[in-house]
């Protein structure tokens, strides 16, 4: 703009100051706009949990040697997709594992082989527990104790040492072997409260390669705590009536005790 | 103005169909917490008065049981009791009172279980119900009236539920060993359970001396350095280290009362099957020949992850004793030992005044069922309950190509027990 022959340069003025001049304070109609997107960020996250909680609530991963009906879902999109050919088999084997990376690469995901909530999502397919069996092998009879035992002992104990993780599976038989617990694995493991992990149904994901082989170790007869029939983390448990047990030994974070 | 009040028209909306959303889906979540519950609460009443119903036929059975003549109508009645027993303690299982105030129930249902399995054994052997057992059967027959009253009780209320552990159990039976080497492992794989190691003969050895014994047991070229982790007192007093190893962490006990190995367990999982099964089932042999175990056979191997268990029963006069069991793990990889399991073995073992037997090789062949074609006998000594027993085990070989072990009583011609061999990817099991 020009004014008597010398350009003016003019500050711009606030778009809104000069479309709202009833608006009050110079700095008004910004701050309605942040508090507003405040609100709306607050009342997102209050949603969100209950949104998407029931996905989270079940999160399973597969991975190499894996098998069951997850594996079928994966292998369908990724052959759908072109990222594998053939049958889907439902074994997680080398291919669907080169498959799974590739995907993961192509789809900016963290390229680690394993097919976690993220990856399932980007694959547009959810996968609910109980729809995959862990790598052991064996007999069909052999395979459910040893995959059950292997699942409680990767809930409890994931975190501990592999003896600490045989001495887990190992309080299980004892349990078993007790007139005091049911005569089964199956029964020892679902008795009403004896489990959190059973409770919180975090029993029922993939356990890793050194919770099978501790469960099978077990199995075989190993037993590091020689003969407990109970095991507690001294640190987090409330449970008076626990404390009250003769502790054997201590390994990792778990007291067993008789 | 204008695009200000649509703006915030706008988030509104938006946020009112986040919350419309939101509503419904807890409304609905509610909804499915709810009909758990009730399944929960239908599931845990069925369990209480399915064990109700089955106490009541308990009741009944016990108190006919003496008043039966008929070997087949006893046989029959204790099938009935023990397969009651068994269903009252999985129900009670299952219900919400919490593992702790239920396990007196359990056990009494897990002991009437083991007082009719001793009881058919004593009817098979020619036995008959003594005065004594009659008595306690009736004893058992009240408990079972108290137990299903405070169960039909609870039925009705669902609150926590308390029991008393009722009288009348038999405190003294042990379960017999079924349920181990039915599943996972060979003949008798798990010995002659008891809780608690028996005194071994030998000399106390102190904390260093057992470090020393852990190392040679280990093979001092492997050790790098040796910690004394844990003083257990089960099954037995023992030193618990932690090596070091070139190849692997090694977990070892050592007995404090003995200086004798109870177990060696490696950290350390196996990458590989690089040497065949033979070599690794040779090195086993020979790293117990070379620590003094005396004449040991294999009896059973399994492979599995990369490692070879071979379990291996003491020898005594070339009888075969499975009680005194020693299992071996070698890491296929390496062709290095990295587990013992000899518990069995240190409850066990020792020099055996071995009877003759009654009975002929070739008379416990014939006592095997007709169905069978004998592969082979050999005599050995199998664990009962309780104690243990001469026995000739028979190999045969069924109708549809299955293989059974058939143990006959090598003094009385009674069939024991038989197991059936079956073919997994691992190894062959026996249940």
């Amino acid at each position: 703009m020009r004014e008597n022959g010398r350009a003016i340069t003019r500050s711009p003025a606030p778009a809104r100051e000069k479309m709202c001049p009833m608006a009050g304070s110079r700095s008004s109609a910004p701050a309605r706009k942040k508090s507003q997107r405040a609100a709306a960020l607050v009342l997102l996250a209050l949603l969100a949990p209950v949104l998407v909680c029931p996905a989270a609530s079940a999160a399973v991963v597969l991975e190499l040697g894996d098998r069951g009906d997850n594996v079928v879902k994966v292998q369908k999109r990724l052959i759908k997709f072109d990222y594998l050919s053939g049958d889907a088999d439902g074994i997680f084997g080398a291919d669907t594992l080169a498959a799974v990376l590739l995907f993961q690469r192509r789809n900016g995901l963290t390229a680690d082989g394993r097919v976690g909530p993220a990856t399932a999502a980007a694959l547009g397919i959810t996968l609910p527990a109980g729809g995959s069996a862990s790598a052991a092998s064996g007999s069909a009879y052999l395979s459910a104790d040893h995959r059950l035992l292997s699942k409680l002992v990767y809930a409890e104990a994931r975190g501990e040492s592999y003896k600490g993780q045989v001495a887990v599976a190992a309080v299980v038989l004892n349990r078993v072997a007790s007139s005091e617990f049911p005569n089964t694995i199956t029964g020892v493991i679902y008795q009403s409260g004896a489990f959190s992990c059973v409770s919180n149904g975090s029993i029922n994901n993939t356990p890793d390669a050194s919770c099978i082989r501790a469960a099978r170790e077990a199995l075989n007869g190993w037993d590091p705590t020689g003969g407990c029939l109970y095991y507690y983390n001294a640190r987090l448990t409330s449970d008076t009536w626990i404390r009250t047990r003769t502790i054997v030994t201590v390994i990792g974070n778990h007291s067993f005790a008789i | 103005m204008r695009r200000e009040n649509r703006r915030a028209w706008i988030s509104v909306a938006v946020l009112s169909v986040l919350l419309y959303i939101a509503t419904a889906r807890a409304i609905q979540q509610g909804a499915r917490a709810e009909q758990l519950a009730e399944a929960a609460d239908a599931a845990s009443r069925r369990a209480l008065y399915e064990s109700a119903e089955l106490l009541g036929g308990l009741q009944g059975n016990l108190l006919k049981l003496p008043a039966c003549a008929s070997l087949a109508q006893k046989q029959g009645l204790l099938a009935d009791i023990s397969r009651q027993a068994f269903g009252v303690e999985e129900n009670l299982a299952v219900l919400p009172a919490g593992a702790r105030s239920l396990e007196g129930a359990i056990k009494f249902a897990n002991q009437i279980e083991d007082y009719a399995a001793v009881l058919i054994t004593t009817l098979a052997d020619g036995g008959e119900i003594s005065e004594a057992d009659q008595e306690q059967l009736g004893a058992l027959s009240e408990s079972c009236r108290e137990l299903q009253l405070q169960l039909l009780g609870s039925a009705e209320s669902l609150g926590p539920v308390s029991f008393a552990a009722p009288a009348g159990g038999n405190e003294t039976q042990e379960p017999s060993v079924q349920y181990p080497s039915l599943i996972y492992d060979g003949p008798f794989s798990d010995g002659a359970q008891t809780p608690l190691l028996p005194a071994q003969g030998g000399s106390p050895v102190g904390a260093a001396e057992a470090e020393a014994i852990a190392r040679a047991y280990i093979g001092e070229e492997r050790v790098r350095g040796v910690t004394l982790t844990g003083e257990p007192t089960r099954p037995a007093p023992c030193w618990e280290f932690e090596a070091d190893c070139t190849d692997a962490r090694l977990s070892v006990s050592v007995l404090k009362g003995s200086g004798q190995v109870l177990y060696m367990l490696s950290d350390t999982a196996s990458a590989a099957e690089r040497l065949p099964a033979q070599e690794c089932a040779d090195i086993a042999a020979q790293f117990l020949e070379a620590r003094g175990y005396g004449p040991m056979q294999p009896t059973y191997s399994s492979r599995e992850e990369g490692f070879l268990t071979v379990n291996f029963a003491a020898v005594q006069d070339n009888v075969l004793l499975y009680p005194d069991l020693v299992k071996v793990e070698v890491n296929m990889e390496t062709g290095l030992v990295s587990g013992v399991e000899a518990r069995n073995y240190l409850a066990n073992h020792a020099a055996r005044a071995l009877p003759a037997p009654a009975l002929s090789r070739e008379d416990a062949a014939a006592r095997a069922s007709s169905a069978l074609t004998v592969d082979g006998v050999r005599l050995c000594v199998i664990p009962t309950s309780p104690g243990e027993r001469l026995a000739w085990e028979v190999t045969a070989i069924g109708p549809n190509g299955g293989v059974f072990l058939v143990y006959i009583d090598a003094q009385t011609g009674a069939e024991l027990t038989i197991l059936r061999l079956v073919e997994t990817d691992s190894g062959t099991k026996t249940e």
